[in-house]
């Protein structure tokens, strides 16, 4: 095993909220742009392309073990200095990274995520998704004071972004042009039932 | 010094079983990500949204506002003005990022599967074997084994399945475009289609239980895997049906008992709440803690038992394979 200071299950969990709430800001970001849309066509054509980039899209999936493969770790990892490597220190192959950011969080997750709480008592502060491929998660530079820094800036974007979305949506255009659409349907939907009365009624005589 | 099996006695695995199970905790673990593997539940869910947004396009027929009322069109034209501004190219895209992910996504539903029944068979063998389990050792162990067992587990119901499709597809359209006399006689190759299709998936769900075994514990080729299950099935048939009834029935008291009484105490407790308030209260109450702990326990009962029931298979394996050698 490497001699380098492994991470503590706390300095772990910075990091992976730090990648949360970088990926939430990404997507109150695209939600927000949708809700201050002027009209309710461009607000749906702006939500498709949320769908398109980050529900539906592979990328979204392989991205942290991409990182991991390349750079050693997560976004969330990369900037409080944290690496992912084998137990000799060295980089892991790209299978086991691949294996560990699926599979291996899956079944760390399993028992209400007593996978992830392992670390805190494992003297290699090791979870059962690094125990699974073998890796180790070691402290490469101390920069979680930039992590909780940023964790602080970014929760306070992104609920900054989620009142402004709910703002926008409550009492701007989409607001209006979602009341009058519905009125119209409803309009629309009443004139059609009346024009078919008198021909039920011209069928029965 | 290894542990030696004694000869096939449903007791005695059962025993025996009971005995290594209950301590090794991380058999456990394993037993619940084999169990939880095959009913995968991701993000890959979300993939079936972009389904919807083509189906939205696609036209009704005019006719079809006299069978499902005007609000059709309405709903339509309010649907095409929402989606209007939508480029087409948008639509291509979700299909084919739809495809891709949900096949990544049966991909490592696949490979957690094969990957937690190797590792449970692993450490199974070490339990057996009186050496220390581990997830690390367990798993390293279980990583040569994945695509064997995928070779072995996917590749030949999914050639039972097309296979069996094929004939009833042919089989149906002989029932709805042949005279009389030739349906009965189609329905009659039906019957004996659906039987014949029963039989061949318990074989080859017996026949996989050895192979898998051959394939992890012994790393044989999926080939011999299967063929050697084969023959380890049809020579012991009877006595693994027999075991794997008492896997079924034990595996349902296992889990029919509590649920009975939890009935039975929120049954009791809706009955006396009209003759006694308190008293029914309490019931449902003491009824309804007690439903949580099972939902919060079941994940981890229902891991106990799968790797409860895969030792005793291991155990019948070793005593089975070692008459055969």
């Amino acid at each position: 095993m490497t001699s380098a200071h492994k991470a503590s299950f706390w300095y772990r969990l910075l990091a992976s909220y730090l990648d949360f709430v970088l990926l939430t800001t990404l997507h109150m970001l695209f939600l927000n742009y949708a809700a201050t849309q002027p009209t309710l066509p461009s607000a749906v054509s702006a939500l498709v392309l949320y769908v398109l980039f980050f529900v539906v899209n592979p990328v979204m999936l392989l991205q942290s073990a991409i990182l991991t493969y390349y750079f050693g770790g997560s976004l969330g990892k990369l900037l409080v200095g944290l690496t992912v490597t084998d137990e000799h220190g060295k980089r892991l192959l790209f299978k086991r990274v691949f294996f560990r950011q699926t599979i291996g969080y899956q079944f760390a997750a399993l028992l209400f995520g007593l996978g992830y709480f392992s670390i805190l008592k494992d003297p290699n502060r090791q979870g059962w998704h690094d125990k699974a491929v073998g890796s180790l998660v070691l402290v490469k530079r101390p920069l979680w004071i930039i992590g909780i820094i940023l964790s602080i800036i970014l929760t306070t974007a992104i609920v900054t972004l989620f009142i402004n979305s709910i703002r926008a949506i409550t009492t701007g255009p989409l607001q209006n042009e979602a009341q009058q659409l519905f009125i119209r349907t409803m309009m629309k939907m009443q004139l059609e039932k009346m024009q078919k009365i008198p021909q039920a009624e011209d069928a029965t005589i | 010094m290894d542990q030696k099996p004694s000869g096939w006695s449903i007791k005695s695995f059962y025993k025996e079983a009971w005995q290594l199970v209950k301590t090794q905790k991380v058999l456990w673990l394993f037993g619940i990500a084999a169990g939880a593997s095959t009913s995968f539940n991701v993000r890959g869910s979300n993939i079936f949204d972009a389904d919807r947004f083509e189906k939205l396009f696609q036209s009704t027929p005019h006719g079809g506002d006299s069978v499902l009322g005007s609000s059709t069109s309405v709903v339509f034209d309010n649907l095409s003005y929402l989606f209007s501004a939508v480029p087409l190219w948008t639509y291509v895209v979700l299909v084919l990022e739809a495809v891709i992910l949900f096949l990544i996504v049966i991909g490592i539903a696949i490979v957690f599967q094969n990957w937690a029944t190797a590792s449970l068979l692993h450490g199974i063998s070490d339990a057996i074997h009186k050496r220390a389990v581990s997830i690390k050792t367990s798993s390293e162990r279980a990583f040569a084994n994945i695509v064997p067992l995928i070779r072995v587990t996917v590749v030949p119901y999914f050639l039972l399945g097309a296979f069996s499709l094929l004939v009833f597809v042919l089989l149906f359209l002989g029932i709805s475009i042949a005279d009389s006399t030739t349906k009965s006689l189609f329905g009659f190759l039906l019957t004996i289609g659906v039987l014949a299709f029963a039989i061949a998936v318990l074989l080859l769900t017996m026949t996989l239980i050895w192979a898998v075994r051959f394939v992890a514990i012994d790393n044989t080729s999926p080939k011999t895997a299967l063929s050697q299950g084969f023959a380890l099935t049809k020579a012991h048939f009877w006595r693994m049906l027999g075991l794997g009834i008492v896997n079924l029935l034990g595996s349902m008291l296992v889990f029919v008992i509590p649920v009975a009484i939890l009935i039975g105490i929120i049954a009791l407790g809706i009955i006396s709440l009209d003759a006694n308030k308190a008293f029914g209260s309490s019931l449902l109450m003491i009824g309804g803690t007690l439903v949580a702990i099972f939902i919060l326990a079941i994940q981890l009962l229902s891991g106990v038992l799968t790797a409860f029931k895969a030792t005793v298979w291991t155990l019948a394996y070793h005593i089975v394979h070692k008459k055969h050698d």
